[in-house]
This record gives structure tokens, sequence and C-alpha cells, in this order.
């Protein structure tokens, strides 16, 4: 007999782990979209107008203080890809508040090391 | 703004968010074939805007499916460490083998995987049905609304299912496919994790990887933002109607499509060794 093993007990996992990520995902999607709304109505051409933007924290932080559609694109970007990264982060606090402390160790290690990611990116 | 390219973006990124919600596969399959395809966009740009789509799929699929609690956090939390580590470790191992050796291990891999993956989701009355006296940190649960009631599980081989993800985690970044391809039938087929939950499940950990993989396209100027803003914004619909379908049908036709997809990514694969 193969397949998932179905059980009458209640599992341990508690319903606030959801909340949190949906929570968060709510706020980051929410921005990301909005940012990239007003990038695509700045933009005159989709195709072939952000050919290479390498990223700097210095230069999109100029280029955002001049509204320049790429710019806002690129943050709306960052902001979708660093929200499963804070929701991890989020995670682990509150795996932590709930004395889950092997599971918010994982979460901060993973955390960590995205961090190191980013920081030698 | 061109309203032709822009529907076009738009259409291929609602295609990849429901492809990708549905099955745990992230979306970049579908989004990095158009890009080079139709765009001209060079493979590492579409890369780049295909780890865009992988996240902003699990932050949608996240959102989407919280209520129901699909996907199994603790589970995704533990196996996102060594996908995340051996993504950061950018696969060291793997690129001192032949690429070529490695397309043909990893297609005939999938195929194996393809038809382990046709076998019938086992039904509610093959189940095993057990009373847990010891309920165990991993064990997770997720309102099933074709069935009308939570479906509990208990998940399986971990130490297992942690190797298969750092093998995921290297694939990715090496044959530049998402490694829900890896995540989603080891779960479901050796964690005995139902299929909705394990792709829920892999679209979050697939979030976590993409953020990790991300980092060296941005500084290297490969992501082009203002064609990965217009796909986002088809990607989060598309995730809609992709969770929409995965609540509405049957283990066994999810667990088929997601067949369809490895052998499609598997002839690829053949074809990339061969050219």
């Amino acid at each position: 007999m193969s397949g998932p093993a179905v059980f009458k007990s209640r599992t341990v996992r508690t319903k606030g782990e959801g909340s949190v990520g949906r929570t968060v995902n709510a706020a980051g999607v929410f921005g990301a979209l909005l940012l990239m709304v007003i990038a695509l109505t700045r933009s005159d051409s989709v195709a072939g107008e952000s050919a290479a933007y390498p990223l700097t924290a210095s230069g999109l932080a100029d280029d955002l203080r001049a509204g320049t559609p790429v710019a806002l694109g690129m943050a709306a970007c960052l902001l979708l890809v660093l929200t499963p990264v804070v929701r991890m982060g989020i995670l682990a606090v509150y795996l932590a508040i709930q004395r889950r402390y092997a599971f918010s160790a994982a979460a901060a290690v993973v955390v960590a090391i995205l961090a190191a990611a980013y920081a030698a990116g | 703004m061109d309203v032709h390219p822009a529907l076009l973006l738009l259409a291929c990124g609602a295609a990849a968010g429901t492809v990708g919600s549905m099955l745990g596969i992230g979306g970049g399959l579908i989004v990095i074939p158009v890009l080079t395809n139709l765009f001209q966009f060079q493979f590492d740009q579409a890369r780049a805007t295909g780890l865009v789509v992988v996240a902003a799929t699990s932050c949608a699929v996240a959102a989407f499916t919280a209520r129901e609690r699909a996907g199994n956090l603790r589970l995704g939390i533990l196996l996102s460490v060594p996908t995340a580590a051996v993504a950061l470790a950018n696969a060291v191992l793997f690129y001192k083998l032949d690429s070529t050796i490695l397309f043909f291990l990893f297609a005939g891999i999938l195929v194996v995987v393809a038809g382990l993956m046709w076998r019938p989701e086992p039904s509610e009355s093959d189940e095993k049905i057990e009373d847990a006296v010891d309920t165990r940190a991993l064990d997770g649960f997720y309102f099933d609304s074709r069935l009308g009631r939570e479906v509990h599980y208990r998940v399986k081989r971990i130490p297992i299912l942690a190797g298969v993800s750092a093998t995921a985690g290297a694939v990715s970044g090496l044959l530049g496919v998402g490694g829900g391809v890896f995540q989603v039938p080891a779960m479901n087929l050796l964690g005995r994790v139902p299929i909705r939950a394990a792709a829920a499940t892999s679209n979050f950990i697939l979030g976590v990887t993409a953020a990790a993989s991300l980092p060296k396209y941005l500084t290297a100027g490969h992501l082009r933002p203002i064609e990965t803003a217009a796909i986002v914004l088809g990607v989060i619909p598309g995730a809609f109607l992709g969770t929409g379908i995965a609540r509405r049908v049957h283990g066994t036709l999810l667990r088929r499509a997601f067949s369809g997809v490895v052998l499609f990514l598997a002839y690829t694969m053949v074809q990339k060794a061969l050219t």
C-alpha cells in the first residue's frame, strides 16, 4: 500500500504560522505590483528598454530619486524577491516565541545564508 | 508603452503563474524559452527574469493558499537549509563534471520520475488511517475543499528529502531549471506528502532558492526590469487561477500533468546535450 498516511490525531502545527506568511506576502506583493504598474505606465517601450542595469545601492537610490521607470521596476523586483526572505525571518522570530527552537534556528540559518549571498553580491 | 509586447509578456507570465503554482515548479520552465525565442533575451537575462517569476509565484501561492494552509511551512523551512546552502556554494561539485553527461543523467532520472508520477494518487479509501498517539513536528494538514474536510499526513524519509533538496539546488544552478521538478516528486513519492501540499511547500522553498540565486545576476546587470514587471503582472492572476485549479481537481490529474511537464523537460535536456 502506498500513498500519504492520514492521521486522525491533531497535528502540532499552529495556525499562526500561516497568518504570519499571509501578512508579509500581502504587503510585499502589493508594494511590488504598485511599483511595477507605475514603472510600466512611465515606460515608453517594453521590449528592449532595459537591456542592462548593473545593480548598485547608490546607483539605484539616485535613479529612484529621479523616478526612472527602470529603477522603479528594479526596486519592485527586489521587493518581490526579498519578500520570501523577510517572511522567513519573521517566521524564525515567531517560531522562537512558540518555543519551536529547532525550526526557528533552521529559518535563521536560511536568512543568514541569503544575507551572505546578498552581501557577497 | 507598446501594447502588443506588453500583452504577450503578461500572457507568458499568466501561463507561468498558472502552471508553476499548480504543480509547484515555479514557472521559469515556461518563461525562459519564451523570452529567449520571442524577445531575443540572452540566456542569463531570461534566467534572471525566471528567478523573479519564481519568487512572484512563491509569494502568490503563499497568499492564496494561506487560508487552507496547503503548504507545510516547517517542512519548507527544514528543506530550505540544504537548498539555500548549495545554491550559495554554487554547485561546486557539479561544475567539475561534464555537463553533457549530467544532461543525459538527469533526463534519465526525469523519465523515471515521470513514470512514477503517472501512477494515480491513492484515493482516501486506499490511504492508511492511523491513530497517531504521538504527533511529530513535521506532521502537516490542509483543508481539502474537494473532500470538504482537513487532510492530515505524516512526512517520512526526511534525511532523503534533505539530500534531494540539496541536489535540486545544485541542479537548478547548473541546468537553469527550477528545483521543483525534483522537490515535488521527492516529497510526494518518498515523503508521502499529498501532491497539493507538496506543490505548495515546493513553491515556498523555490522562493528562497530564487532569492539566493539572484544577486549574481543583479550585479552583472542581467535583469531587465521593465519586461520582468510586465511578466510578473501576469504571474499573480495566473497563480490565482493555478491554485484554484489545484484546489478543485483530483490529485491523480495533478500528478499526470506534472508527469507531462517533466517529460517535456527531459526532452529539452536531451536536445541541449546533443547540440
